[in-house]
């Protein structure tokens, strides 16, 4: 019976939108907490800054325990697929880690770290660069970097030149390469 | 009067160089963002709202409503030449559109297409121009209580709209609505949810929110379809040129279809429009399906009748015109598109509703002229001079587009605060929102609850305080007591009630525009 039950639970837990819902769920646990905290929602009959976040906090509690429930009920119904379905679910869970969308949110994040010190020229050029990777693939690199080059180039000139934003430029300092003062 | 007289001489701002210029890129922008299978006429804006924190907000309110009219007829071009409607407004279009592109007649499908676009969205934008002062006008009418349960009204119903899917919208409104509360509150001063981030005692930008849940999210979802894309490519390399000849339509076609259905059409774009929620593709559907119910020739729909064509671009053009509506007189978006504008509007310190309509409308009718000005010229236009290079450019390099765009999206996050946080807040919002479309949880909901939100917070503390905390003064008062009874009519047509299903000869042609739907 637990053998079999094992399996179940775990590909209702692991797969599909089940990890988003319980995401969701738990950032919903603890808006309602951080709400309640506040300060209490009625305050001698008058409504305080807690009131709506914790009545909103509540509603959004219902509805993902309520998806969450769903879910469970549907993934019941798969049961009898479980040990195949599982088996394929680790396999997409172990490719997603690779996946070109990971990827892109990776490489973002660094552009974004990057931004302030590398400036705005060198990072979006390796930016746009590695984004053009991520979607064409590596061939005629060359060609993709001359392009990324010209992609920031023309934002530059859009940002600074015609909307005057004041974009960062290249941190020496930050390199170990200026002066340091 | 005063206000439509604004409007037509608002047209003169035209002339200037600089502004025209804007409404022309901005028209061509959202024509080739919405015929590319992926792309929307919603990112282009989403794209476009960094930049007008330098542009005056005249000219960002011109080039969003032409950017708005391009994004509802350019999905017709992919629509009829390979069966993939670049947009969901032109769903429809496909049915008939590409059963004439298969017979070598496409051009004149997008002919039909462009004269239908134009009629309904010229004719959409003159009914937003004449009635939007009333509707202002009774909009003060509304009182706290009764505002409190109109955005309620508007959210549920955007909510229930999400047929099949309403618990994950009502969980995605619920988390927009947690985002509006993050920072000061309106009425006491106490910072809410801040965990001592100094950053977000202002609260949450909307910038980060919109360029999230619509840039960085679409990046991250085609980052994934590079197969499809290539399939997509090869099917455009392989459809036929498009001649500037055969873009007119006859007149004997045009009379065939009937000014009747034009009209019909029109209205019933214009109305499905003003409703929070349903779009384009509602406005074509439905203007389809009842051109289809009173066609003397039913039999001849899905296998290349122009009438269904001229029925839903005649509609989802005249959404455009509907839509603004609300969000002009009670600042209520019933979409993404006009959520963008709203934001620009925001940016910009203008608040909309119906003092809007009554002390600033200098600042809105040009942006009403715009969109006039682009249903009636720049949809032929650009129809007659681009039309036989439209293929050509929906076939653009996927990797320098999508390069463009990451840089623009993350770049355009920097501009509003100068701040690399919200930077980072956007590819967070970026990542939520990718992560909820790939389990079919709505993100239009959650950037239209954190648009309302502070305004439903605002007007339920204040009804709730007026009337001693009793929550019956939403059945007591009639303003409030008239949009509780439309929510319940709402939620019972949208939600409960079955949906009006489509009859079609043909289930090929039907099943395959739907399965064409690439992140949208």
């Amino acid at each position: 019976m637990s053998s079999s039950a094992s399996p179940t639970r775990r590909h209702w837990l692991i797969s599909g939108a089940t990890p988003l819902t319980l995401a969701m769920t738990a950032i919903s646990a603890l808006y309602l907490i951080s709400a309640f905290q506040m300060t209490p929602p009625l305050d001698n009959g008058r409504l305080t800054a807690s009131f709506f976040p914790a009545l909103i906090g509540i509603i959004a509690l219902v509805l993902c325990v309520a998806q969450l429930v769903s879910q469970h009920r549907a993934s019941r119904g798969v049961a009898a697929d479980d040990a195949k379905e599982s088996s394929t679910t680790d396999g997409d869970a172990s490719a997603a880690l690779f996946s070109p969308a990971l990827r892109l949110m990776l490489v973002t994040a660094l552009y974004i770290l990057a931004f302030s010190h590398l400036g705005y020229l060198l990072s979006s050029a390796l930016y746009v660069f590695v984004v053009m990777l991520l979607f064409a693939g590596r061939d005629k690199w060359v060609s993709k970097a001359v392009i990324a080059c010209a992609i920031s180039a023309l934002g530059y000139g859009l940002f600074e030149q015609l909307f005057n934003v004041h974009l960062p430029a290249l941190d020496l300092s930050a390199l170990g390469l200026g002066n340091g003062g | 009067m005063e206000f439509i007289a604004q409007v037509f001489s608002s047209f003169a701002l035209l002339l200037d160089p600089v502004i025209l210029f804007y409404v022309v890129a901005g028209f061509v922008i959202g024509t080739i963002f919405s015929a590319i299978p992926g792309l929307t006429a919603t990112l282009a804006l989403a794209l476009l709202l960094p930049l007008t924190y330098s542009l005056d907000v005249t000219t960002a309110l011109m080039a969003c409503a032409s950017i708005y009219m391009a994004g509802m007829c350019g999905g017709s071009i992919t629509a009829t030449t390979i069966n993939i409607p670049g947009a969901p407004s032109s769903m429809m279009t496909a049915l008939e559109g590409y059963p004439m592109q298969q017979r070598g007649e496409g051009a004149l499908a997008l002919g039909h297409a462009s004269f239908g676009s134009m009629i309904g969205g010229s004719l959409g934008a003159l009914l937003l121009i004449v009635l939007a002062p009333f509707i202002a006008e009774a909009s003060l009418l509304v009182k706290t209580t009764g505002k409190c349960a109109l955005i309620a009204f508007a959210l549920i119903v955007i909510v229930v709209a999400q047929r099949g899917n309403i618990r994950k919208a009502s969980i995605t409104a619920c988390l927009g609505l947690m985002l509006a509360t993050v920072g000061l509150d309106a009425m006491q001063p106490l910072a809410r949810f801040t965990f001592s981030i100094s950053e977000l005692t202002a609260g949450i930008d909307l910038m980060p929110v919109i360029i999230g849940t619509f840039a960085i999210s679409e990046l991250l979802i085609q980052v994934g379809n590079r197969k499809k894309d290539a399939a997509i490519r090869q099917q455009l390399k392989a459809s036929k040129q498009l001649k500037r000849r055969d873009f007119i339509p006859p007149l004997s076609a045009i009379r065939e279809i009937g000014l009747g259905c034009y009209l019909k059409s029109t209205l019933i774009g214009y109305m499905v429009g003003t409703l929070p929620g349903a779009g384009g593709s509602m406005g074509g559907f439905l203007a389809y399906v009842e051109t289809v119910r009173t066609s003397k020739k039913p039999e001849s729909f899905g296998k290349g009748n122009p009438q269904g064509i001229a029925a839903a671009e005649s509609a989802n053009n005249a959404v455009c015109g509907g839509a603004l509506v609300p969000m002009l007189t009670f600042g209520i978006p019933g979409d993404p598109v006009t959520a963008i504008v709203l934001g620009v509007m925001v940016i910009n310190g203008i608040q909309p509703g119906p003092q809007l309509m009554a002390s600033q409308f200098g600042l809105i009718a040009p942006m009403l002229a715009s969109l006039l000005f682009s249903a009636l010229n720049l949809i032929p236009l650009t129809l007659y001079l681009m039309g036989p290079y439209f293929l050509r450019i929906v076939t653009i390099r996927k990797d320098v587009l999508y390069g463009a765009i990451a840089l623009l999206a993350v770049v355009g996050s920097f501009v509003a605060t100068y701040s690399v946080f919200h930077m980072m807040m956007t590819l967070v919002l970026g990542i939520v929102a990718y992560l909820m479309r790939k389990h079919d949880y709505p993100v239009i909901t959650l950037l239209l609850g954190f648009i309302l939100g502070p305004n439903l917070e605002e007007f339920l503390r204040r009804a709730l305080t007026l009337s001693n905390g009793n929550p019956m003064t939403f059945i007591t008062t009639p303003d409030s007591l008239f949009f509780v009874v439309l929510t319940v009519v709402f939620v019972y047509f949208l939600g409960i009630r079955k949906p009006v299903q489509l009859k079609q000869a043909d289930p090929k042609t039907q099943s395959q525009p739907l399965k064409g739907q690439v992140g949208k």
